[in-house]
């Protein structure tokens, strides 16, 4: 069985990918793994200047997935050109550039310095992320700025357009309409869940400002997510949040996804993008699927229509 | 990949638990590939399997010591995970990461090499130990609040390295703490019988933040060299999600401790 996918303008080998924020630049995994074999990476999200990110601590474990407060710590716009992107270029496996800012120009600026740039497949962006102050989720939030971004993204690149998008809203497919409407070739569902942890021995919460959920806790409302939006708007989607098995793989497909991000799930298993890879088109057959296509948006068709 | 992976994800048996006093104990895998790529101060990143990955994050062990395939762990119980890693039994298989992060390095070759423990700090010294021994004069000093904090010596002694106590109650040897102890080992050249042009010492420390930040004073105080193996929480372990930071001395941001660390010069991370 085939397994080449193609999702948002990107033609992949297998429609598995690594999520943005779980596997840095891909250096420290393609030091004991062949990242060639995956589907995609989406790199750490970039932005113009370089951050630090938080101070510790940054991580909190909670039932079966974390919350995380990391900040968007990266090296910066000029640094990843010169001394990631080249690397990047170098790799077979499709590389998807998360990109991050404060306002929707920053996006377009940013856009427009990758536009054409070899290496670089597809920009994902990061309109959701719960940890910074000003950009990430208080676009991704705001469908006004979501158009806006998307919009200026759009016409400062010809590349493919991802947009990432936060669950920490009333319905995230309006979102997803949003994005598609403004150009956007896929969606990403689902960045983290707002949450806190508080220490009851020193009264404090943990991430200090508050996180970001992931991993298996988190599934259930990637599902949805996925489920609302392939529903409302029948759209390419990526789905994200608490892969960590072949199954969970193929539960987002039947949701409407054509390719799935693993994130968190790298955690528990350093390895486990490239068992999903190797199994899925074994568990598609065994499900009575033919090809990938048969699976995506499934689960919409109802009982006994395989 | 093959023989130059830098870590792997391997599936080790459990070969022997040995207890190790207060719920402590010695796990003994077969991890032959990481066995093979392991040094002194490096980690890894045990898997504690529950339904539905509850919990999610695999939790880090110093490696304690390593002989030919096997490798041991030395576990406290501090929470469910390490409950459950404690609970092993031959048979059983664990899934771990690794080796991981920098190790102690290389000890300069004109200088003895004291070790200092506190608690189950002592458990990367070991191998430390077990490495160098041959090739430099080494001792230990192990600290604890109170003799039952004391753990693994005998491994110590049977390498033929002196040991100096301490607790902070005194129920066993010197009464205070284990870096009191070190001020009044350091303040004597190293007198080891037969150890040629040993200019002084050079200590590597691991144990609990204050014991360290004790330590990391010392040193840039009196100029010894020394490395010192600092903790955080992990989520990749590898040195790809930033989860791990700690705040650097120098006020420039921050250190991954699973990569540029666990073991790190004095003066380089805020303790």
């Amino acid at each position: 069985m085939s397994m080449v996918v193609t999702v948002g303008r990107v033609t992949l080998a297998n429609p598995v990918l690594v999520a943005s924020g779980t596997f840095g630049f891909g250096r420290e995994f393609a030091e004991s793994c062949s990242v060639d074999h995956l589907g995609g990476i989406v790199t750490k999200t970039i932005t113009l200047a370089a951050r630090t990110g938080n101070p510790p601590p940054r991580l909190v474990e909670t039932p079966a997935g974390l919350v995380n407060s990391i900040g968007l710590a990266n090296p910066g716009l000029e640094s990843f050109c010169r001394d990631e992107l080249p690397w990047l270029a170098s790799l077979d496996t499709r590389v998807v550039v998360s990109i991050g800012g404060e306002r929707p120009s920053d996006y377009g600026t940013i856009a427009a310095r990758l536009d054409g740039r070899e290496g670089v497949s597809a920009l994902e962006l990061n309109v959701s992320c719960p940890n910074v102050d000003r950009g990430g989720l208080a676009i991704g939030c705001d469908e006004r700025a979501v158009a806006e971004t998307v919009k200026v993204v759009r016409s400062a690149t010809d590349l493919p357009v991802w947009v990432k998008l936060t669950p920490n809203v009333t319905d995230p497919s309006r979102l997803a309409g949003v994005a598609v409407s403004e150009g956007a070739d896929a969606v990403c569902l689902i960045n983290t869940v707002r949450a806190l942890v508080i220490d009851v021995n020193t009264a404090r919460p943990v991430p200090a400002a508050g996180g970001g959920l992931s991993g298996p806790a988190i599934r259930p409302i990637a599902v949805r997510t996925v489920w609302d939006t392939y529903a409302a708007h029948a759209c390419d989607i990526i789905g994200c949040g608490g892969v960590c098995t072949v199954d969970d793989a193929v539960q987002f497909l039947l949701a409407g996804a054509r390719a799935v991000s693993v994130g968190s799930g790298l955690f528990a298993d350093p390895y486990a993008p490239w068992r999903i890879i190797d199994r899925l088109p074994g568990r598609l057959r065994e499900l009575g699927y033919g090809r990938i296509e048969d699976a995506v948006g499934r689960a919409h068709q109802g009982e006994g229509t395989r | 990949m093959g023989e130059d992976r830098a870590w792997v994800v391997t599936s080790a048996p459990v070969v022997n638990v040995v207890p190790a006093g207060a719920g402590r104990v010695v796990i003994a895998v077969d991890a032959p590939d990481i066995a093979a790529r392991s040094r002194p101060g490096q980690f890894v990143m045990a898997s504690v399997p529950g339904p539905g990955h509850d919990p999610l994050l695999r939790r880090p062990l110093s490696i304690h010591n390593v002989t030919e395939d096997t490798v041991e762990l030395l576990v406290g119980v501090v929470g469910r995970g390490t409950r459950f890693l404690a609970g092993l039994i031959p048979g059983q298989s664990l899934s771990l990461v690794g080796p991981l992060g920098t190790g102690f390095g290389v000890p300069p070759a004109d200088r003895a090499l004291l070790l200092v423990a506190g608690g189950i700090g002592i458990a990367p010294l070991l191998f430390a130990a077990t490495v160098w021994c041959d090739a430099r004069p080494v001792a230990l000093a192990a600290g604890g609040r109170s003799a039952g904090d004391l753990m693994a010596l005998d491994r110590f002694s049977a390498l033929g390295l002196p040991v100096w106590v301490a607790t902070d109650d005194g129920s066993r040897g010197y009464r205070g703490t284990v870096v009191d102890r070190v001020r009044r080992i350091i303040d004597q050249p190293p007198g080891f019988p037969g150890a040629r042009s040993v200019q002084g010492w050079c200590i590597w420390a691991c144990g609990p933040e204050p014991m360290l930040a004790a330590v990391d004073r010392l040193l840039i105080e009196t100029d010894i060299p020394g490395r010192l193996s600092v903790e955080a929480v992990f989520a990749c372990g590898v040195g790809a999600c930033a989860g791990c930071a700690r705040t650097r001395a120098d006020g420039r941001g921050y250190v991954r401790v699973c990569r540029d660390g666990p073991v790190f010069n004095p003066g380089e991370v805020l303790l």
